[in-house]
């Protein structure tokens, strides 16, 4: 009797147990999603609210709202990602308190989130300016979501104008520069999809410091990517030949030679920009490009200070010597090929013949 | 065996010299033919075996000096064989030469079987000396030049730089491949000669190449007599002479190929910009309305230009709206405030002396028929202590300044501090100034007419409640005038407009008075509003799984939830937390009204078959309005208002009448902090004010008329 009593108790007991982990479980599972809503509905309930804002510990407010239509728009929306897959720590409301101080830390603890989904970008920004300064402790810098947004993030690869705008968010001095330069007036004014932009030169994501060497000693060659590309200057009466006669004249030899055996090297042989212009390169027919012929002394003086009239004229301005242009080179080269042939085609019948008829003279016994 | 007979073709000297010539060469010849094929795999492998491009031109460079030495040397030589030791010149080129290179030739392909002639020197040998001295020329004045080309340039064409590169390098190829072609071929001959000989040089053996000076070694060796005097003034005179000059010409040799270091010492200047010049942004809000990102180009500091107003500018519609209705020649003849002139004329005004301008004392006095706003007098007084100008005379400079201004440079902050308070969400009058595209629909901009332009002419009259400062007239004044541009791009104001639009969509309830539906409704009950309202927004949360207790899906649960308290929404949890805004999720002003007049009406489940018209309710309450207005506002009115906002509805308001005063919309019935009267007198930027208990009685009639 007394077993039975244990044994009825006991089963009531862990009947009443079960029945409350049960309800217990019910109910945080609905605490975790609303009910009846699914997915990103249950948080836009509280995030469609246009006043919905928070504040930081530094002061910032921040708006909390979130515009579900243009979410859904976005790269993320259309897959129909959840609002979770990113915000991870957030599970339930109340929210859990978030250790962040400023806006800037939010983001900045925040970033490696893409990554979860977008893994071959850890490699490519890996050793790019902006992280580094963020590892050096510099907050200012570029983490995915300055460029990328964050909520409405737009499937990229449509429209170039928005590249160099987005950078200049943050390097606006630059970006202002580039605006007036022939690249950028062409990108920005006509939507010329050519032109150079600023990814073209530093890169997307593995951005390279301009200021480190091998950028600079490099960077003939990003500019010869659109400028040797034959097909494309063409369309615009462009001279193709720019990288060719570079890399066979003093400086660009030397450049080159840097390039091959000793690139970690500095060197002070000017690269195309350092006679261009950087970002505010212009064409050499603009009146105020530095590479205008009534320009080029002052530019050449950046480096050759004592340089006189006569200076920039030793330079071919990218040109082949031929018998149309640059004819007293191309006179001297002439010369030497009549005078080397005949001179050394001469000294050889000489030489030979005579050899051969001593050694005949030999063999018949004199 | 017969005894050879040594015979010192070379002297030591000359051996000597030869193998530093030899080693010379070839170091220059392989440091400059790898510079030149530099993208060869050889140059490559050599370069880097130099330890780079740089040491590999300094060795070029040393070898050349080396080189440059070696002339000189035999230069010294030469005069001392030719002149002391009456050597004969033997190496000169002589007719007999160019006779013997045809009949080698011809031997050599037998059509002569006669052998040339040569003596001492073969006429292969001289070609080859005279070669390498024309190729020593060459290539020592073209490396100068290229290795000086600044002070080449100073003299010659820059042309001849890249002349003297293509030189130097044929020249080398030349020389080289002259060098390679005799050597090559001596190296043979003297193979060739051991064979026969089979023994070292013999007068037969040297002679073989040249049968004349075996002759002449055969007769015994030329001895040459050799002045004593001569030897001695050669040590003593020349050999210091020629010491000297070689010394100078070192000297400069090495000037020459230190003092251009352009090419090694300049460090090419870098591009000179701030890499990091972020935009500013007022807040990192990225979803609310923001301000259009800033243009770059620099913005004109207004406070360091001085601005005055002008007759024409502003004191004109201002004399027009406040004097001539009663000082015209029509009214009263004495004084004519019409046009500048007749005001000039009229003895009121002295220009620069505002204390000795009867015009400001009759302002300022009590007595004056119609009561003068202290701003009034203050642009007067400003005007004349300027000295009462007709038309603007701007500096160039404030010019340049004016014309660089845009709306989102300028005038969107001035409008933004002095308007937008009334002409913004809450569009007071209908006037929405805070977009570039709503200002400039809204008629009060006339394009480049500053002095047509409504906004001027309100604020210049001195009346308007807000009003600019003389620097914010002014620059509103000069940016109407230069055609009113925008400074932003047209994607720029397309979102400035689409932001506010969105604003105003969602804030415009707040201030938007809702008027009492006219025709007869029921009552607000749960069954026919409030489940509606809370269903959508509430029950997510508040639902059955009860969020803080909170159940508000059914009337029962919410009526047990406790954050109700029928019949007095001020003290119902639910009112007090939706109006504070702390709640995430917030309802809309107008459903707030809905669920407060339902709790006010006793939080009913269903409508009761009473059906209370609200026109009744209405009518009531407006009489109830109207009755206090009769008690005590229009005494306050009439007192503080009346002069401005009577009969002349300055800015479109007259309170003379109730009616009038309803219809103005600056009273919203039951909401007084929404109502912009209150808001105007609250803020304290009104030019008369009411006293406190006045506007207190105010602030409680407007509440009273829920």
């Amino acid at each position: 009797m007394k077993l039975y009593m244990t044994v009825k108790y006991f089963c009531f007991q862990s009947i009443i147990i079960l029945l409350t982990f049960l309800l217990i479980s019910t109910f945080l599972n609905q605490s975790v999603n609303a009910e009846g809503l699914e997915g990103n509905d249950s948080c836009f309930v509280c995030h469609s609210n246009p006043n919905l804002e928070m504040e930081f510990p530094s002061g910032e407010l921040i708006s909390l709202y979130v515009d579900k239509a243009a979410y859904d728009q976005s790269a993320h929306g259309q897959q129909g990602f959840t609002c979770t897959l990113c915000h991870t720590g957030t599970t339930g409301y109340p929210h859990e308190e978030r250790g962040e101080l400023t806006y800037r830390d939010y983001s900045i603890s925040h970033y490696p989130m893409c990554m979860t989904c977008h893994e071959d970008q850890i490699h490519e920004i890996d050793r790019n300016v902006h992280m580094m300064a963020l590892a050096e402790g510099n907050p200012a810098v570029a983490v995915c979501t300055d460029c990328h947004g964050n909520h409405y993030i737009e499937i990229a690869g449509e429209a170039l104008s928005f590249i160099s705008r987005t950078c200049g968010k943050c390097h606006s001095e630059i970006n202002e520069l580039y605006e007036n330069s022939v690249h950028g007036a062409a990108l920005i004014g006509e939507g010329n999809p050519d032109v150079a932009t600023c990814t073209d030169c530093h890169g997307a994501h593995e951005i390279i410091g301009p200021s480190n060497y091998p950028f600079h000693l490099f960077s003939p060659q990003i500019c010869a990517n659109c400028h040797a590309d034959r097909e494309m200057m063409a369309r615009y009466g462009i001279n193709p030949n720019v990288f060719d006669t570079y890399v066979a004249d003093f400086h660009g030899k030397t450049i080159v030679l840097f390039q091959d055996i000793a690139p970690d090297q500095e060197t002070n042989k000017p690269v195309c920009i350092d006679c261009h212009g950087v970002h505010d390169m212009l064409s050499p027919d603009d009146s105020s490009s530095q590479v205008m012929k009534a320009n080029l002394l002052e530019t050449c003086r950046k480096c050759h200070p004592e340089a006189t009239t006569n200076f920039p004229d030793s330079w071919l301005g990218h040109y082949n010597p031929g018998p149309g242009q640059l004819r007293p080179v191309f006179y001297v080269k002439l010369i030497y090929w009549i005078l080397i042939p005949v001179l050394i085609g001469g000294s050889l019948v000489l030489a030979i013949s005579d050899y051969v008829r001593q050694l005949i003279d030999f063999k018949r016994g004199r | 065996m017969y005894r050879s007979i040594m015979f010192i073709r070379f002297s030591l000297t000359d051996r000597i010299e030869h193998w530093i010539l030899a080693i010379n060469f070839l170091l220059l010849a392989i440091t400059g033919l790898s510079q030149m094929y530099s993208q060869a795999a050889f140059s490559e492998w050599i370069i880097q075996s130099f330890g780079g491009i740089e040491t590999m031109r300094i060795v070029h460079h040393i070898c050349a000096f080396i080189f440059i030495l070696e002339i000189l040397f035999y230069i010294g030589t030469a005069h001392y064989k030719a002149y002391i030791r009456k050597n004969p010149f033997t190496i000169t080129p002589v007719a007999r030469d160019f006779k013997n290179i045809t009949q080698a030739l011809k031997y050599n392909f037998g059509i002569s079987p006669d052998k040339s002639s040569e003596s001492r020197y073969s006429f292969s040998e001289k070609s080859i000396f005279w070669g390498l001295t024309w190729g020593s020329l060459i290539m020592v004045l073209t490396g100068f030049f290229m290795l000086n080309p600044i002070a080449t340039t100073r003299l010659l064409p820059g042309v001849i730089i890249p002349m003297a590169k293509v030189a130097h390098g044929a020249e080398a190829i030349l020389a080289v491949l002259a060098m390679l072609v005799w050597h090559f071929y001596f190296f043979l001959m003297k193979r060739l000669n051991a064979i026969i000989t089979a023994s070292s040089s013999s007068p037969d053996a040297a002679g073989s190449g040249h049968p004349l000076e075996s002759i002449d070694l055969k007769n015994g060796l030329p001895v040459y007599p050799v002045d004593k005097s001569l030897i001695a003034k050669w040590w003593h005179t020349f050999l210091p002479q020629y010491l000297f000059i070689c010394g100078v010409f070192l000297a400069c040799v090495f000037y020459f190929v230190n003092f251009e270091g352009t090419s090694i010492l300049t460090v090419i200047p870098s591009e000179n910009v701030t890499i990091y010049t972020p935009v500013e942004t007022s807040t990192p809000y990225e979803n609310r309305p923001t301000e259009p990102v800033q243009p770059l180009t620099s913005q004109p500091e207004l406070a360091s230009v001085t601005f005055t107003y002008t007759w024409k500018t502003c004191l004109s519609s201002l004399f027009l709206t406040n004097c001539v209705r009663c000082h015209e020649n029509t009214v009263d003849g004495r004084i004519n405030l019409r046009d500048y002139d007749s005001v000039m004329n009229s003895g009121l005004i002295s220009p620069g002396a505002p204390d000795e301008s009867s015009i400001l004392a009759i302002l300022r006095d009590d007595n004056h028929a119609d009561r003068i706003t202290d701003r009034v007098v203050a642009i007067v007084h400003d005007w004349i202590s300027n000295g009462a100008p007709r038309e603007r005379n701007l500096t160039p400079e404030q010019i340049r300044q004016f014309s660089m201004m845009t709306w989102s440079s300028d005038i969107k902050a001035i409008l933004k501090a002095k308007c937008m308070e009334c002409h913004g969400v809450s569009a007071f009058h209908d006037l929405d100034l805070r977009t570039y595209y709503s200002t400039m629909d809204s008629g009060v901009i006339r394009l480049s007419s500053p002095d047509e332009s409504q906004i001027l002419i309100k604020i210049g009259a001195g009346g308007h409640p807000g009003q600019f400062s003389s620097s914010e007239f002014m620059a509103v004044h000069e940016w109407i005038l230069n055609g009113a541009p925008s400074g932003m791009t047209l994607e720029n104001a397309a979102r400035e407009f689409r932001e506010t639009e969105l604003a105003s969509s969602m804030e415009f309830d707040v201030i938007e008075p809702v008027m009492p539906e006219l025709e007869t409704v029921l009552l607000v009950t749960w069954e026919n509003d409030i489940k509606a309202i809370f269903e959508p927004s509430c029950t997510g949360c508040h639902g059955t799984n009860a969020m803080g207790g909170v159940d508000l899906s059914t009337y029962e649960s919410t009526m047990d939830s406790g954050s109700i308290t029928a019949g007095d929404p001020d003290n119902s949890s639910l009112i007090i937390i939706m109006e504070s805004g702390s709640h995430p999720v917030l309802l809309s002003d107008q459903d707030i009204i809905t669920v407060r007049a339902w709790i006010e009406d006793g939080a009913l489940f269903d409508s009761t078959p009473d059906i209370v018209s609200t026109s009744e309710a209405d009518a009531r309450e407006t009489m109830d309005m109207a009755q206090a207005w009769d008690d005590n506002i229009a005494t306050i009115f009439e007192a503080g208002c009346l002069t401005c906002h009577g009969s002349n509805a300055l800015g479109g308001l007259d309170l003379s009448t109730f009616e009038t005063a309803m219809e103005s919309g600056s009273i919203i019935p039951g909401d007084p902090d929404s109502s912009s009267l209150v808001v105007l007198m609250e803020s304290g930027n009104h030019p008369a004010l009411l006293a406190d208990d006045a506007l207190q009685m105010v602030i409680e009639w407007i509440r009273s008329g829920t």
